[in-house]
């Protein structure tokens, strides 16, 4: 019942600007995202409630007889489900799964307080396009075998989100340098204390020194 | 439950019209028997009705509502420096709580729904993590094939997706 109630403003904050990145880059979906939002009225807010009235999908219903229960959960509660899926694997292909559950991890992320990608080999336009549609974000773990180099830094440095992170995690990426990093600090908006965990602390103003980021360097950001 | 205190059932009737009676410190693990009984109603012979709920569901919901009730009851008396007595009942309670959900999907739909209509956050929680069980590890396909999902991307949906997070779809194809 609550979770029911607290849709509208979360489905408000969902289209934020920022995201134009993800819009675009995922044009030829776009058309359907209005779509699939009313086929979910209509499947699974409708079903969920009443228990499958006339208007379940056309094309559904022919196929199947039955609609499954799971397609019958009110969206809130499907991404509530999605919420609890521990790895960006499991995220990923539950987005693959079906348009309406691709829109149900969409919210999920927007609701999303903490995301580690430690372990998978993300990508530079993908970690960026996930971190932008996580708006409420606050801890990032970019950590162990993520792909991302300066450029993928910078996209992130652009989400909204990112100026409301108390934390981020940038542990053992071989593909980043000083200049990545500083973008992705300045972005912050806050006064961050550097500690290299490895060897010892650093200063905050030692952000500009050349320190040479291997993939035997652990970084960590905090804020004060 | 200590003694002395006066035991106050409550009747929670399903929509097919069967009661069930457990104690009311028991039910009002929802926030829908909660407000009910806050405005003064529901303590009558009547019951409290609760639309929408099957008997079949209500009854699980039911058990639910006295394994939990008991177990936090017999927390509150344990001595509070037992801890290690703490942690061990706690691990029975979510053991108790896996074989409990531990359901096919058809009934887990029906008492997720229930248990979010009548406000019990522990098990919209525990339901929740029993869907997301079944999906963990688990490739697009397989999901689909699981819970019986229709895929209804096109080809440029699919080649989109497989395109923004290749790490994935690479591992499956």
């Amino acid at each position: 019942m609550m979770r029911q109630n607290s849709a509208p403003p979360l489905a408000s904050r969902q289209p934020r600007p920022a995201m134009s990145s993800i819009k675009q880059s995922r044009q030829p979906l776009s058309p359907s995202r209005g779509e699939s939002s009313n086929a979910m009225e209509r499947r699974g807010v409708g079903g969920g409630g009443v228990g499958g009235d006339g208007g379940v999908g056309e094309a559904v219903a022919e196929e199947k007889e039955e609609e499954p229960y799971v397609e019958r959960l009110p969206a809130d509660l499907l991404a509530h489900v999605l919420t609890l899926l521990p790895s960006f694997y499991d995220l990923a292909m539950a987005g693959g799964v079906s348009r309406r559950w691709r829109w149900a991890v969409e919210r999920s992320l927007a609701g999303r307080r903490r995301l580690s990608f430690a372990g998978q080999r993300t990508g530079d336009d993908s970690t960026a396009r996930l971190v932008r549609a996580a708006v409420n974000l606050r801890d990032l773990d970019i950590c162990w075998g993520c792909h991302v180099t300066d450029q993928g830094l910078l996209k992130i440095s652009t989400a909204d989100c990112v100026k409301n992170l108390t934390s981020i995690s940038l542990w053992g990426l071989a593909g980043i340098t000083d200049n990545g990093v500083i973008h992705l600090v300045i972005s912050t908006n806050v006064h961050l204390q550097l500690t290299e965990l490895s060897t010892g602390n650093f200063s905050p103003q030692k952000i500009t020194g050349d320190f040479g980021l291997t993939t035997q360097c652990v970084l960590y950001l905090v804020k004060c | 439950m200590a003694a002395g205190k006066p035991v106050v059932m409550v009747t929670l009737v399903s929509s097919d019209g069967q009661s069930f009676q457990l104690l009311e410190e028991a039910a009002l693990l929802s926030a829908m028997v909660r407000d009910t009984i806050q405005i003064g109603q529901g303590r009558g012979p009547a019951g409290i009705p609760i639309r929408n709920i099957t008997g079949q569901t209500l009854s699980m919901v039911v058990v639910y509502c006295n394994k939990h009730y008991t177990a936090a009851a017999a927390a509150d008396g344990d001595d509070a420096a037992d801890e290690e007595k703490k942690v061990a009942n706690k691990k029975q309670l979510r053991e108790w709580d896996e074989q409990f959900i531990n359901l096919e999907q058809d009934k887990l739909y029906d008492i997720l729904v229930a248990a979010n209509n009548l406000g019990i956050d522990g098990l919209v929680d525990l339901c929740c993590w029993r869907f997301a069980d079944m999906m963990k590890g688990k490739s697009a396909s397989e999901i689909r094939v699981k819970l019986g999902i229709r895929d209804d991307f096109t080809s440029e949906q699919r080649a989109q997706i497989e395109k923004d997070s290749p790490w994935v779809w690479s591992r499956t194809t």
